[in-house]
C-alpha cells in the first residue's frame, strides 16, 4: 500500500472535493458569498452539452450564457433554440458564436467566467488546458481524456488550477445522486465491512450507430465525418467503454474508496458491429486492487441480448446494488436491508445537483478540483481497455509510464485522418 | 388552430362522421402523414375483421418485426357505460365526474399490458435515425428527412422509430428486457408511434385505448370501486401494487384478471390512454356520447389509468382514477432537447394497445397515431 501511485490517489481519498484556496487573486476568492454576474461558456454545443448549460442556467440565479462554441455551426443554433426558455440570461449575439475546431479557444477569450467543457473526450485535454492556463473555472464532462497523454496532461492542469484557484468540477453524474451517494457512503464507510468484490455492467445499445457500408461522402473531409459519428472513432471518443462505461469504471473507483489498483487482465473485441468505425462493442475486465480484491466489469453495445445497467459490491455484510434503485441485499444475496426511497416530492436531479453545488461553492469562495480525481477514473478506464487491446496484463504503473497518444492536437477539419486499425490483442502494443 | 376548435372537431369524429374535413395541412405531423397513407393501404387490403361484431374473436397477434414476438387480444362488445365515479366513492377525486353515460363501438383491447418482448423490437430498431425518429440519411442526425421507402427498405423501417436509449429503460427491474414483462418509460410519442410501427406490419389497426374505452374494459360491466368489487383488501389478489410488489414491476398476467378476462388494469404499471387529460372532461360530454375521445394540441398532460406498482393507497388503483402525464417524468434526460422517446423519470408507465372493429378514416387513423404539435417537447 505504499506505492507512489496509491499515494497520489490518497491525496484525494473518499472523493473529497474541497482543496486548499491557493495563492493566486481569483474573480470570487476573498469576498465571502458573492453574487457577482458569472459569464459561462459552453464549448461544445450538442445535446449533452445544451443540457449542461441548462443545468449551469438553473443553478445560479446571478449567471448569464456568454459564448457558444462547437465544431459544427447548426449545434450552435440547435443549442440557443433549446434554451429559449431562458430568456435574458441567454445573452450570445453572433459575434459570441464561434463554430470550428479553435472555437473553444474564442470562447474563453470572449470574457467568460466559467467554462463548460462538453466537446468529444478527445479534445478534453486541450480544452481543459487552455481554460485552466486562461484562469477559468471548469465544469468537465466524463471522461477526461481517451489516452495516456491526454490524462497526463489533465493532471497537470488540475494541478495548474490549484495553484490559480480555479475551479474544476466533473460530470461523473453518479457521485451526485443522492440515493447512490447514501449507498457508496455504506461502503466507504466500512458500515457493509470489507469489500470482497465488485461486479459492475454496462449493457446497452450503440447510441449513435454507424450503419454497416456507410462510407464517408465525397464532399466531406475524413475529420469532419469521423466528427459527426464521433462515437464511432476511438480517437474521439476513446470507445464504448471510456465514452459510456466510464461510469462504471468510476464508481468502481468509489467503492474502493478511490485508491489505486494494481493491474488488469480484460477481454474485448468487435463481434457485433461490421460498420466502418474502430471501436471495440465489448469488454470484460478483471481489476486486481490491493487486498486480493477483484473489480469486474462487463460492457458491450448489442441489440438483442441481455441488457443492465448494474453495480453489485459484495460485501462482509451485504451486497450493495446500484444504481437505478439503490439497496443493500443481505448476505445471502436476497433479502432487502435496505432501500433508497427518495422523499416523496423531493426527488434530485443528479446532473443539476452537479451544479447546484459547483455554483454554491464559487458564490461561498470555495475551490472545488476534482481535476485528479477525474484523470484517476479516467485512467482506471484506459487500464482496462488497454489490457483488452494488448491482451496483456497492464499493470497500473505501466500505465502510467506510457506515452500513448492518439489525439492530434493540431488538427484541422479539411485534414486528411486515415481510420486507424482496429487493435488485435497479442499484436497491439501500447505505446 | 386553437385547443377549442380542435376539440369541437374531434366531437365530430364519432363512427357516424363519413367524411373528414380537414386539411392536411391542419393534421399535426403533415410530414408524416404520406406514411400513415401508406399503412391505411396496407389496412385496407388485410380487411379481415368479421361483417359483425358477433363474430369478433380473441386472437394471438405475431409481429415479424420482433422476432415474431406475440401478444393476445380480447374482443368487448359495443355497449354503454357510466364513465367517473359517484361522489360516495371512497378516495374519490373531483376529476372523476361528473359520471356522464357513454357509447362504444365494438373493439378489441390487449389482454395484458404491453410487454418489451414485442416492444424492443421497435426500440431495438437498429438503424441510425434523427431525433425525430426518421431515417438519418445526411449523416446528420439533429435533422428531419422525409420518410420516403428507398432501395431495401420497407414501410415498417421508414415508420418513425425510437432512437437509442442512453441506458437500459427497465431500471434493471424484471429480467433485462427479459419476455413477458411489461414495457415500460416510453413517452406518449413513443407509445403512439409503436401501434403505428405494429399497424405497419401486421395489417389490422392499432392505437391506443382512448379514455372510455380503457374505463369501459376496466370496470368490465361492473360499478364498483374495482371491478372485483369495493373491498380494497382482495386488491393484493387482482393488482401488483405498492403493498405486495416489492418496488418492482412483474411479469404481466401473474393476477386474477377482470370480468372480461383482462390482467392488470388495476395495478403492475399504470397506462396510457390516447385522450388529452382535462380534469373536466366528462362536463363537455352529452349523455350518450359515441367514442367519446379529446385528442391533444400539446405533448402534455395526457391521461393515465390504472395505478401502479411503485407507490399510492389501494384509492390509487380504483376503476375511475384518472392522473395526469408530467414533463417531471423525463427530468433527468442529460440532453436538451430530451428525448422524444423516454421517459427517463418514470419507472411505471407502460400501456396496451385497442384495434378498433371498424377501420376510421385515414385522417382519423393519423390523428390517433400523431398528438400534439409535432416531434418536439
Amino acid at each position: 500500500m505504499n506505492s507512489p501511485s496509491l499515494s497520489r490517489r490518497q491525496i484525494l481519498a473518499g472523493g473529497a472535493a474541497a482543496a486548499a484556496v491557493a495563492g493566486f487573486p481569483n474573480l470570487l476568492l476573498g469576498q465571502g458569498v458573492n453574487n457577482a454576474k458569472l459569464k459561462i461558456g459552453l464549448i461544445g454545443c450538442g445535446g449533452r452539452g445544451t443540457g449542461a448549460a441548462q443545468q449551469a442556467l438553473s443553478a445560479d440565479e446571478n449567471v448569464v450564457l456568454w459564448a457558444l462554441g462547437d465544431a459544427f455551426p447548426e449545434a450552435i443554433t440547435g443549442s440557443l433554440q433549446g434554451l429559449q426558455s431562458f430568456g435574458a440570461k441567454v445573452d450570445v449575439p453572433a459575434e459570441r458564436q464561434f463554430s470550428g475546431l479553435d472555437a473553444y479557444q474564442k470562447v474563453i477569450e470572449s470574457g467568460v467566467d466559467v467554462v463548460l467543457l462538453a466537446a468529444p473526450p478527445g479534445f478534453r485535454p486541450q480544452h481543459l488546458r487552455a481554460a485552466i492556463e486562461a484562469g477559468k473555472h471548469v465544469f468537465a464532462e466524463k471522461p477526461m481524456a481517451i489516452d495516456v497523454t491526454g490524462v497526463k496532461s489533465v493532471m497537470e492542469s488540475a494541478k495548474l488550477a490549484k495553484q490559480k484557484g480555479v475551479a474544476i468540477q466533473h460530470g461523473y453524474c453518479w457521485r451526485f445522486a443522492p440515493g447512490v451517494r447514501e449507498l457508496y457512503a455504506k461502503v466507504t464507510s466500512g458500515e457493509l465491512g470489507k469489500v470482497y468484490s465488485v461486479y459492475g455492467t454496462y449493457m446497452g445499445s450503440p447510441p449513435k450507430p454507424l450503419q454497416p457500408g456507410m462510407k464517408k461522402p465525397d464532399d466531406m473531409s475524413d475529420v469532419e465525418w469521423q466528427l459527426r459519428w464521433w462515437t464511432n472513432f476511438e480517437w474521439v471518443s476513446g470507445g464504448p467503454l471510456l465514452e459510456q462505461a466510464i461510469h462504471t469504471v468510476d464508481k468502481i473507483a468509489w467503492a474502493m474508496g478511490d485508491v489505486a489498483p494494481i493491474a488488469a487482465v480484460a477481454n474485448g473485441g468487435r463481434a457485433y458491429r461490421t460498420d466502418a468505425g474502430n471501436v471495440y462493442d465489448h469488454y470484460n475486465i478483471a481489476y486486481e486492487y490491493p487486498g486480493g480484491v477483484i473489480c469486474h466489469l462487463g460492457e458491450r453495445q448489442y441489440l438483442g441480448c441481455h441488457t443492465e445497467v448494474i453495480d453489485r459490491i459484495y460485501c462482509e455484510k451485504g451486497t450493495a446494488v446500484a444504481p437505478a434503485s439503490p439497496m443493500v441485499l443481505g448476505p445471502d444475496g436476497k433479502k432487502r436491508q435496505w432501500m433508497y426511497r427518495a422523499p416523496e416530492g423531493s426527488e434530485q436531479n443528479m446532473y443539476q445537483v452537479c451544479h447546484n453545488e459547483f455554483f454554491a461553492a464559487l458564490r461561498k469562495g470555495e475551490i472545488i478540483n476534482t481535476g485528479e480525481y477525474m484523470a484517476n477514473s479516467t485512467m482506471l478506464g484506459l487500464l482496462g481497455r488497454e489490457a483488452a487491446h494488448t491482451g496483456q496484463r497492464v499493470t497500473w504503473d505501466e500505465m502510467w509510464a506510457s506515452a500513448q497518444d492518439q489525439a492530434p492536437d493540431d488538427l484541422k477539419m479539411d485534414s486528411s485522418f486515415a481510420i486507424a486499425p482496429l487493435p488485435v490483442p497479442g499484436v497491439h502494443k501500447l505505446a | 388552430m386553437n385547443r377549442l376548435s380542435l376539440l369541437s372537431f374531434a366531437l365530430l369524429l364519432a363512427p357516424a362522421l363519413a367524411k373528414d374535413e380537414a386539411a392536411p395541412q391542419e393534421l399535426p405531423n403533415p410530414q408524416s402523414f404520406p406514411v400513415t397513407e401508406k399503412i391505411f393501404e396496407v389496412v385496407k387490403k388485410k380487411a379481415d375483421a368479421p361483417a359483425s361484431a358477433d363474430g369478433m374473436k380473441p386472437y394471438t397477434e405475431t409481429v415479424p418485426s420482433a422476432k415474431n414476438a406475440t401478444f393476445d387480444m380480447v374482443p368487448l362488445p359495443a355497449g354503454e357505460f357510466t364513465i367517473g365515479s359517484p361522489a360516495s366513492e371512497a378516495g374519490r377525486k373531483d376529476n372523476e365526474g361528473p359520471q356522464v353515460k357513454v357509447a362504444l363501438d365494438a373493439f378489441w383491447i390487449g389482454k395484458c399490458e404491453m410487454t418489451w418482448d414485442v416492444y424492443r423490437g421497435f426500440m431495438e430498431n437498429g438503424k441510425s435515425r434523427n431525433k425525430d425518429g426518421t431515417l438519418d440519411r445526411d449523416s446528420n442526425n439533429k435533422t428531419s428527412e422525409a420518410p420516403e421507402i428507398k432501395d431495401g427498405e420497407t414501410l415498417v423501417d421508414v415508420v418513425s422509430q425510437p432512437t437509442p436509449a442512453y441506458v437500459p429503460m427497465h431500471f434493471e427491474m424484471g429480467e433485462g428486457y427479459g419476455a413477458g414483462w411489461p414495457a415500460i418509460a416510453m413517452t406518449h410519442h413513443a407509445a403512439s408511434k409503436f401501434c403505428e410501427w405494429l399497424t405497419a406490419q401486421t395489417g389490422h389497426y392499432y392505437r391506443l385505448p382512448t379514455e372510455a374505452e380503457w374505463e369501459y374494459a376496466c370496470r368490465a360491466g361492473t360499478s364498483t370501486a374495482y371491478s372485483f368489487g369495493d373491498d380494497a383488501s382482495k386488491l393484493g389478489d387482482y393488482a401488483w401494487n405498492q403493498e405486495n410488489a416489492e418496488y418492482t414491476y412483474h411479469k404481466v398476467g401473474q393476477k386474477k384478471p377482470n370480468p372480461w378476462g383482462l390482467f392488470d388494469m388495476h395495478g403492475n404499471v399504470s397506462e396510457w390512454c390516447l385522450d388529452a387529460y382535462l380534469p373536466d372532461a366528462y362536463a363537455k360530454w352529452q349523455p350518450g356520447v359515441k367514442n367519446p375521445w379529446n385528442p391533444a394540441v400539446n405533448r402534455y398532460p395526457h391521461v393515465t389509468r390504472g395505478g401502479h406498482y411503485y407507490e399510492g393507497g389501494p384509492e390509487t388503483l380504483r376503476s375511475a382514477v384518472r392522473v395526469p402525464s408530467d414533463p417531471s417524468w423525463k427530468a433527468i434526460d442529460p440532453q436538451n432537447p430530451k428525448s422524444i422517446w423516454y421517459l427517463t423519470s418514470n419507472q411505471y408507465i407502460g400501456f396496451r394497445v385497442v384495434r378498433p372493429m371498424s377501420v376510421p378514416d385515414v385522417k382519423v387513423m393519423h390523428k390517433m397515431w400523431n398528438t400534439g404539435p409535432g416531434p418536439s417537447e
